[in-house]
């Protein structure tokens, strides 16, 4: 992690303070007794516990603040192990020196005898170095497994409201078309309006309830389809270029809401919009085991390079809205030709 | 049965006089880097008490013993002794007729003398009857005493009070390996060599000035042959 914030390393700071405490302390107890004869410390094992402890704090914390960062986390294991072995050599010789002289210019009226051969020694130095870097190792990755929860947490809150974002992109975006239609049937004063209200009124109740799941049927999205081509005939009466095809295995197939009517409500938009004469719309939806294809087509000619524009908003949305709920797992294809504008889309089910 | 009592009774006595004063080790007090062999202890010395030492080389002994006059002749068992103990003495000592025998080592330490004393024999012990049985429960200690030669006629022997010890570790101002051994709970170290010469070392340096101040003392004149 390179970008970290300075709270986090506030709390790394507070975290090495208690772990140093905590570390030290319960290292001081153990020792104490261990070096005490009976179970009742007298002052010349505090004296030698505290000496000893002395001698040991040095190495440790360089093990756990200078080698391990600078070896171990960076997998420069032959090197670690090299400087890691010195480093108990060193200190536990230093540690004998201390003990055979500088001890008596502290504590010239105590007598440190008996204590520990240097094969001890050494054992004590390796189990306090092997056990400080195991248990810095755990902390570290306890740290390391919270702080990439939160980060994970934070990823999902990002793309959450990515999303929200996107369909409320495409939520008004349907609707100020849809009210078009509706004003043009009001215009006209056609007696189908009221049955297209019923009809926006379904589709709204989808889009509005039905569609803030993760996924839905494709039962239910076939469903929305229909109920959206049979609206555009209320104002597109010559509308009899629109086919609809569709062939499924598993209705229960589970898709991302509100994918496949932007694409449909593009066709209408600007297919049927753009030539009044030769408009078609030819819509293909298959599902097989894991595989999901849809298909759209509908006539195109340059003369619309103005409403292309606005087309692109909506392409884009699906491009974005694919990348984050079907990471890996589409295929989106725009094919433009002098007469057509085709859209190809491919799902693979997780 | 009074015979035993009154035996019991003495040499108990005798062992709180003696064994209380000394410290006793189970292993030597010196090692091998710091021993010497100091020629003008050799010879026949009095002491203040009148009883006479008796000091000769360890390898002339142990020839003499073996009634051999070359070590070639030794058998293995005494040639690695006569080896080990190269640089050792072997004290008769002998008073108001009692006599025993001890292994001697004169070591250095911070240019001070010392003397590692160990039993050979007893006399005394040995004339006891069953003495087998009764021996067989003994183990010899290591004493440590500093010793300085004033003159070629006169040293001085002076034995570490253990009085000193008890005290340090009554005090708590001593952690050395020591058990409370036998029936009077007698202190005996089990530090090893190394760790010895380590306590000697800094007992030497202690600011105490009464460290070599001890009831078993003894000022040898030589005597001569």
């Amino acid at each position: 992690m390179t970008n970290r914030n300075p709270q986090l390393i506030q709390g790394n700071n507070h975290h090495a303070l208690l772990f140093n405490s905590v570390l030290w302390f319960c290292s001081f107890t153990i020792l104490l007794f261990i070096f005490s004869e009976d179970n009742s410390p007298k002052k010349i094992d505090f004296i030698y516990t505290g000496s000893f402890l002395a001698t040991i704090i040095v190495p440790v914390l360089f093990n756990l603040y200078i080698l391990i960062p600078l070896f171990l986390k960076t997998e420069k294991y032959l090197l670690f192990v090299i400087t890691f072995v010195l480093t108990i050599i060193v200190f536990t010789q230093l540690n004998v020196w201390f003990f055979d002289y500088f001890i008596d210019y502290l504590f010239s009226d105590y007598f440190f005898i008996s204590y520990h051969s240097n094969s001890k020694l050494i054992t004590i130095f390796s189990i306090f170095l092997l056990g400080t870097t195991l248990i810095k190792l755990s902390i570290d990755w306890f740290s390391f497994n919270k702080q990439e929860n939160v980060e994970l947490k934070l990823k999902n809150q990002q793309i959450e409201m990515q999303l929200s974002l996107l369909r409320s992109q495409i939520n008004p975006h349907f609707l100020f078309n849809s009210l078009n239609v509706i004003y043009a049937l009001a215009l006209e004063k056609k007696e189908e309006t009221k049955d297209a209200i019923v009809q926006l009124s379904d589709i709204l109740r989808y889009v509005i309830y039905d569609s803030n799941t993760q996924r839905v049927s494709l039962k239910d999205e076939i469903e929305l389809l229909k109920n959206y081509i049979a609206f555009q005939r209320f104002r597109h009466l010559d509308t009899g270029n629109v086919t609809f095809n569709y062939s499924i295995d598993d209705t229960n197939f589970l898709i991302y809401p509100m994918l496949l009517l932007p694409l449909v409500e593009n066709s209408f938009k600007y297919g049927i919009k753009g030539d009044i004469n030769h408009t078609f719309i030819n819509i293909t939806l298959n599902q097989k085991e894991d595989i999901f294809y849809f298909k759209i087509e509908n006539n195109y000619s340059d003369n619309q390079n103005e409403s292309s524009e606005h087309s692109g908003v909506g392409n884009e949305n699906i491009k974005k809205n694919l990348e984050i709920v079907y990471p890996n797992l589409h295929e989106f294809e725009i094919i433009k030709t002098a007469s057509s504008f085709k859209v190809h889309l491919k799902l693979i089910q997780k | 049965m009074k015979t035993f009592k009154t035996r019991f009774f003495v040499l108990s006595l005798l062992f709180l006089i003696i064994n209380g004063c000394v410290v006793k080790s189970l292993f030597p007090f010196y090692t091998s880097n710091s021993v010497v062999f100091e020629k003008k202890f050799i010879g026949n010395w009095i002491d203040t008490e009148y009883a006479k030492w008796n000091i000769q080389p360890f390898q002339e002994v142990i020839l003499k013993e073996n009634k051999k006059t070359s070590p070639s002749e030794l058998d293995d068992e005494q040639f690695a002794l006569y080896n080990k103990y190269e640089k050792a003495y072997v004290v008769y000592f002998e008073k108001d007729s009692t006599k025993s025998s001890f292994l001697a080592m004169a070591f250095k330490i911070n240019n001070q003398l010392f003397l590692d004393v160990t039993p050979i024999e007893d006399k005394e012990i040995d004339d006891l009857k069953n003495n087998l049985l009764y021996k067989i429960h003994l183990i010899g200690t290591h004493t440590l005493a500093k010793f300085d030669i004033l003159n070629d006629n006169q040293i001085d022997i002076n034995w570490f009070s253990s009085e000193k010890l008890e005290k340090l570790l009554k005090e708590n101002r001593i952690k050395i390996k020591h058990e409370k051994v036998g029936f009077w709970d007698t202190i005996v170290l089990t530090a090893s060599s190394d760790e010895l010469e380590k306590f000697i070392k800094k007992y030497m340096d202690s600011k105490d000035e009464d460290k070599w101040k001890t009831d078993v003392e003894f000022n040898l004149t030589r005597v001569n042959d």
